[in-house]
């Protein structure tokens, strides 16, 4: 187990410092110089030229790269044109509402998702396990984007039950959880349901049928208990997934998220802002990964063993 | 248990939705033609004679708009799954075929694309790039080939040791002919699968960047934009939304729906798209992957 945490741990800083150059000399070496796309034409000599100091672009490009590694260590990312804050501060603000909706959206796809695809195997090849298959593709095709307004459309605009946008209390928090949600589930649904129908062909379930047990402890008891460690290996490895949906569902819904964050940051130009978002959301989604890795090793001992024979 | 019951025609859903792809482009060609021009004196006009369902923000008639974007979508999703399989197809076959040092090379080149989270990597890369969309096929071909790479090589592998493989290098054919010419028609009907998957995906990624406005700019006639642009007008025009977003849905629908019924006609017939079944209870199905053998 040691030898494989060390060379899992080594694989992820390697990892992280190869995503870090990349989103460093992205910025400097794209075509384009960021300056003018940032002030615009209403950048005049000396405005360029003050931006341009306060960023430290008129150093060496070497020189900036060591110093953006090495104050990386430190958590310092620089500071954000538009808010003049620096940016961590500005992560460790928002960062708080993106994990409560990535986890009310977790949460909302395996309470849609388990149930349903439990139902989908116990009925496979009737006409229900076929809909809920289908409805699982359909799922798959409906966006965030698309989804979200017409929830908007539905429970705010023609029933008036829950408000359209902005964040705060859990009033807030149901729209964007069942936009996100939802299309989670629809992957998360397959999942469950190939997952069940692989523990029903197991000899102990003939055994425990023989045995008298009713079919419901059954289900509940032994099938979905020994089902569950591939469901939640996924819903782990969904979590760093949801990045992506974060992203657009708090813009739809201006949900005060990293997501969001990163969006406006992108459409104001705010450079060190992007560089730093960028930067921040790839590890949350390396360390997701590193952990379902081990978690998965610790449980299983085979994964180990081939990573060893590697 | 029943596996004659429980079927769906979903050769007849995809037909549905061409039908309905055609009538929409029918109409909007006998009522205005294709991307019409922008005209900021004809915003937001209600449905009417002149514009069956009305105007945009941008005082397009929505009709033309959406059929153009629509038909947009569509090629963009094409040529980024073209792009990333020739790149990811030859990656994953020189790996495949070569083994060794070169095969533990490209395999680590694709982790390492698959290590990042894609979307969060192309919103970066675009906002420091140009709106167009060289830069937009550009990052989601990027994004795209290590999975292609992925399968060939592992099919390729498959195949290495077969007869048919053995009795080319008997003869002293050459690696790419083997390559081109007996390796490929086993390989390409796993990869036509995924790349019918794929198109979806790609189109989902793609209207997701205009969505959030760092894709191909506001004023060209996409999916994405249009339904970001619908969601300012929900109180009072929401069709702005609707039509554009039913659009995308079918168009992302019927490239699943696709990749599911050639995965059925793959597995029905032992790894051909063309010729006859081999177990014929398994042909008419939707969703025929994860058959297994009936449970007591």
């Amino acid at each position: 187990m040691t030898d494989y945490l060390v060379k899992r741990l080594l694989h992820f800083f390697i990892l992280g410092w190869i995503a870090a150059s990349l989103v460093f000399f992205l910025i400097h070496l794209l075509p384009g110089d960021p300056i003018d796309g940032m002030l615009g034409v209403r950048g005049s000599g000396r405005d360029i030229q003050r931006v341009r100091e306060e960023l430290g672009l008129n150093r060496p490009l070497v020189l900036q790269y060591a110093d953006f590694i090495v104050r990386l260590p430190r958590l310092d990312l620089g500071r954000s044109i538009v808010h003049r804050r620096k940016v961590t501060e500005l992560i460790a603000a928002y960062f708080p509402n993106t994990l409560v909706l990535s986890l009310a959206s977790l949460l909302v796809s395996l309470i849609l998702s388990v149930p349903l695809g439990l139902w989908a195997a116990i009925r496979r090849g009737s006409p229900l396990d076929t809909g809920v298959v289908l409805a699982a593709s359909l799922g798959q095709a409906i966006p965030n984007y698309f989804l979200g307004p017409l929830l908007v459309l539905l429970f705010s605009i023609l029933l008036g039950w829950l408000p359209v946008s902005g964040s705060g209390d859990a009033v807030h928090l149901v729209l964007p959880a069942l936009t996100l949600g939802w299309s989670m589930s629809a992957l998360q649904l397959r999942i469950v349901r190939t997952a069940v129908l692989e523990e029903l062909e197991k000899p102990y379930v003939l055994l425990a049928l023989a045995k008298g047990v009713p079919p419901g402890r059954l289900l509940r008891r032994h099938v979905l208990r020994n089902a569950l460690i591939p469901i939640l290996t996924t819903a782990g490895l969904q979590l760093g997934a949801l990045l992506t949906g974060t992203v657009i569902t708090e813009t739809v819904f201006s949900w005060q998220g990293i997501g969001r964050l990163l969006v406006t940051a992108v459409r104001g130009r705010d450079y060190p802002l992007v560089q730093g978002l960028v930067l921040c959301m790839t590890f949350v989604f390396l360390i997701v990964h590193l952990v379902v890795d081990l978690v998965q090793a610790a449980i299983s001992p085979r994964i180990r063993f081939e990573i060893r024979k590697r | 248990m029943r596996s004659g019951k429980g079927k769906i025609p979903g050769s007849g859903i995809l037909a549905g939705i061409l039908i309905f792809w055609a009538l929409v482009w029918l109409a909007a060609w006998a009522t205005g033609g294709l991307d019409p021009e922008i005209d900021m004196g004809a915003r937001l006009l209600a449905p009417g004679p002149g514009h069956p369902l009305g105007t945009d923000d941008l005082g397009r008639d929505l009709l033309g708009t959406v059929a153009c974007a629509h038909g947009l979508s569509m090629v963009l999703g094409l040529v980024v799954a073209a792009g990333s399989l020739l790149i990811g197809g030859l990656a994953g076959m020189v790996a495949g075929w070569c083994g060794g040092r070169l095969d533990g090379w490209i395999m680590r080149a694709v982790d390492l694309v698959l290590a990042f989270p894609g979307f969060i990597l192309a919103i970066g890369i675009s906002a420091c790039l140009d709106p167009g969309w060289r830069s937009l096929v550009a990052i989601l071909v990027f994004c795209g080939w290590p999975g292609y790479a992925r399968l060939v090589r592992v099919e390729v592998m498959k195949f290495r040791t077969a007869g048919f493989v053995l009795a080319a290098l008997s003869y002293n054919a050459s690696g790419p002919r083997i390559a081109c010419c007996h390796l490929l028609p086993h390989v390409l009907p796993f990869v036509m699968v995924q790349a019918s998957q794929g198109v979806g995906e790609v189109i989902l990624a793609e209207t997701g960047l205009n969505f959030l406005g760092v894709g191909l700019g506001p004023t060209v006639p996409s999916l994405g934009v249009l339904i970001s642009m619908g969601m300012d007008h929900l109180f009072d025009r929401p069709h702005l939304l609707i039509f554009p977003g039913l659009m995308l849905v079918s168009l992302v629908f019927f490239f699943i729906l696709l990749a599911h019924r050639l995965h059925g006609r793959l597995a029905a017939r032992g790894g051909h798209l063309l010729g006859d079944t081999k177990k014929k209870g398994n042909r008419h199905r939707l969703f025929p992957l994860d058959i297994k053998a009936d449970v007591p």
